[in-house]
């Protein structure tokens, strides 16, 4: 027979499926708080080991209501659903406290604090998206840079290659996972460089795997910071890619600023040096910045390019300021469609 | 005074609502000073049971004393009048997912202690179910695609037997090119499935293309 453990905010309780109460863990007032957040969290916590050595029963007859590593869950379950039912007179009957009025008092203070924390950590999301893009810039200039060295080294042994495989990335990854030329081709007896020795090709290697290692690195992050980018910007997301909603935001740092910025700058950003250019007197208004690697922008005839520029930037400062202050998402939806309809006008 | 609905008053044609924290303000709404009393007025264009009131509301399932649970509940406009209905006794569970407009109910929920701030996705309830109870009133004003689903998902697992669950439903939250009027009847069928519908009310002028329902889980 399965028993059922849920969390209250007074503590853990334990049911058989008939609905009634086995055992149960109540905390104090004074650490409840405490107890009960790391009680909220997967891990086996303390209390949860203290209840279920009261229980004396296999894990595997355990179904918490709430995920906990290695044990089964079903929500809601008997347990919950009972506690649930009669919270305030289980606070009092237990003696967690002395009357209604202080468990809601305690009860307000436990999901205020619960949600200071929750608002802190969402706040840091977009600095988290803000250093991955960073960190994917430098990696690719980095792995680049050394990429040229290894091309001069390799090219040595075996420039033929260097030839047929113009992009570094691959390059790096053939070399990683076997330098060797006789193995890359069967013509490579004909190679006009020089013979290396295997301890040659070893050192070579070694170095092509950290290099690999990089461009790895740099795919990886790009797919967090795409996971990231569609979580924290819903909005922006239906408009442009994660990628691009991601550059936009690195160039500004941080979801609140991006969200203030008016359109002019947004459409702009990241052509401050033509910007600069134009000022000095030395050149056109600049049309667009980063947004210009949107496909709607990029992809279009030249002349319609500057007043889609302004229609992206100003739908998408509409987008940021939905994503900073509310998430409906359906919002999204609806000005996607409305810009959709907007191009397709400006194209007749 | 004497409440024309449960803890809602009457002057004209405004609603209001007997202030718990007299002198404090929510949003700019007007207030009404009778004696040492403050009644707050609602203003139907910001809130939307507000606006249901203005439209003929009648029975909200609200009463002093009142356990609710409030999903999408903001930065606490609508939810601010509910807390002066049910009291200090009652106990509204605010469940909101934007963290900009939970930080404003959090400055409210320390007058209002009644109200318990839960940043949360309320299509998880099971992430904030061990901070709530059953409750008798369930409200939701999320304007999401899937609102209906989120809707009766939470009224079955929270709502306690003989409960009100209201809910706002934005006819361009579900589908922007679609007619209003077969959105509405297409979510009603939806919400009939598990609910019977008491009222059901259109929010005319004060919010364009909105139902609102109030229901009994069957
Ligand atoms: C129209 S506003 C609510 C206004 C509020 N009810 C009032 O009258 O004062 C909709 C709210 O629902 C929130 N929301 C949308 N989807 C949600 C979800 N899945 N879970 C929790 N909150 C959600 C939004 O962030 C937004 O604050």
């Amino acid at each position: 027979m399965y028993t059922y453990i849920s969390l209250a905010p007074i503590g853990l309780f334990a049911y058989d499926a008939d609905g009634k109460q086995l055992a149960s863990i109540i905390f104090k007032l004074d650490d409840a708080k405490g107890r009960f957040i790391d009680a909220s969290g997967s891990e086996l916590t303390e209390d949860d080991k203290g209840l279920i050595k009261k229980l004396g029963k296999k894990d595997d007859q355990i179904i918490f209501e709430i995920q906990k590593d290695g044990f089964g869950s079903e929500f809601p379950n008997i347990s919950g659903e009972t506690v649930r039912n009669n919270i305030s007179k289980l606070a009092i009957s237990t003696g967690f406290v002395k009357d209604a009025g202080q468990y809601y008092q305690y009860l307000n203070e436990l999901n205020s604090e619960i949600t200071r924390i929750s608002i802190k950590a969402a706040s840091t999301e977009d600095r988290l998206l803000i250093h991955a893009v960073s960190t994917i810039d430098e990696l690719e200039s980095t792995a680049n840079t050394l990429a040229i060295r290894l091309k001069e080294w390799y090219g040595l042994y075996y420039p033929e290659l260097l030839e047929r495989v113009r992009s570094n990335e691959k390059l790096v990854s053939l070399i990683a996972s076997n330098p060797k030329r006789e193995d890359l081709s069967d013509d490579a007896g004909l190679s006009m460089g020089g013979d290396y020795s295997d301890e040659d090709v070893i050192a070579l290697q070694n170095y092509a795997i950290i290099i690999d290692g990089m461009y790895r690195q740099i795919k990886d992050l790009e797919a967090y910071i795409d996971k990231k980018a569609l979580m924290i910007m819903p909005n922006v997301t239906r408009i442009v890619s994660p990628t691009l909603a991601s550059r936009l935001l690195a160039e500004v740092g941080s979801l609140e600023k991006i969200a203030k910025l008016p359109s002019s700058t947004l459409q702009v950003m990241g052509a401050e040096k033509a910007l600069f250019r134009h000022i000095m007197g030395q050149g056109p208004s600049p049309k667009h910045g980063l947004i210009f690697q949107a496909p709607v922008i990029n992809q279009a005839q030249k002349k319609q390019r500057g007043k889609r520029s302004r229609m992206l930037a100003s739908t998408l400062s509409i987008a940021f300021r939905m994503d900073y202050f509310d998430k409906c998402l359906t919002g999204g939806d609806l000005l996607k469609e409305k810009f959709d309809k907007k191009i397709e006008n400006i194209k007749g | 005074m004497k409440a024309t609905i449960d803890g809602i008053y009457r002057f004209g044609k405004d609603f209001a609502t007997l202030s718990m924290v007299p002198k404090y303000k929510i949003y700019d709404e007007k207030i009404i000073r009778k004696g040492k009393d403050e009644y707050r007025v609602w203003d139907p264009k910001k809130s939307k049971l507000g606006a249901a009131l203005r439209m003929g509301l009648k029975e909200t399932g609200l009463f002093e004393g009142a356990k609710v649970l409030y999903l999408g509940i903001a930065n606490g406009t609508t939810a601010s009048h509910i807390s002066d209905i049910v009291g200090p006794r009652g106990v509204i569970y605010g469940v909101e997912f934007s963290p900009r407009s939970i930080r404003d109910l959090l400055l409210v929920a320390k007058r209002r202690t009644n109200i318990m701030p839960i940043l949360s996705d309320a299509r998880i309830p099971q992430r904030f179910a061990s901070r709530v109870e059953k409750v008798n009133v369930v409200y939701q004003d999320i304007a999401q695609k899937d609102q209906s689903a989120i809707f009766i998902r939470n009224a079955e697992t929270f709502l306690k037997k003989g409960g009100i669950a209201m809910i706002a439903i934005k006819a361009r939250s579900i589908d922007v090119t679609e007619n209003p009027k077969k959105i509405f009847a297409q979510e009603k069928q939806k919400l009939q499935a598990k609910f019977n519908i008491i009222t059901d009310i259109k929010l005319g002028h004060f919010e364009v293309d909105h139902a609102f329902f109030v229901c009994k889980l069957k």
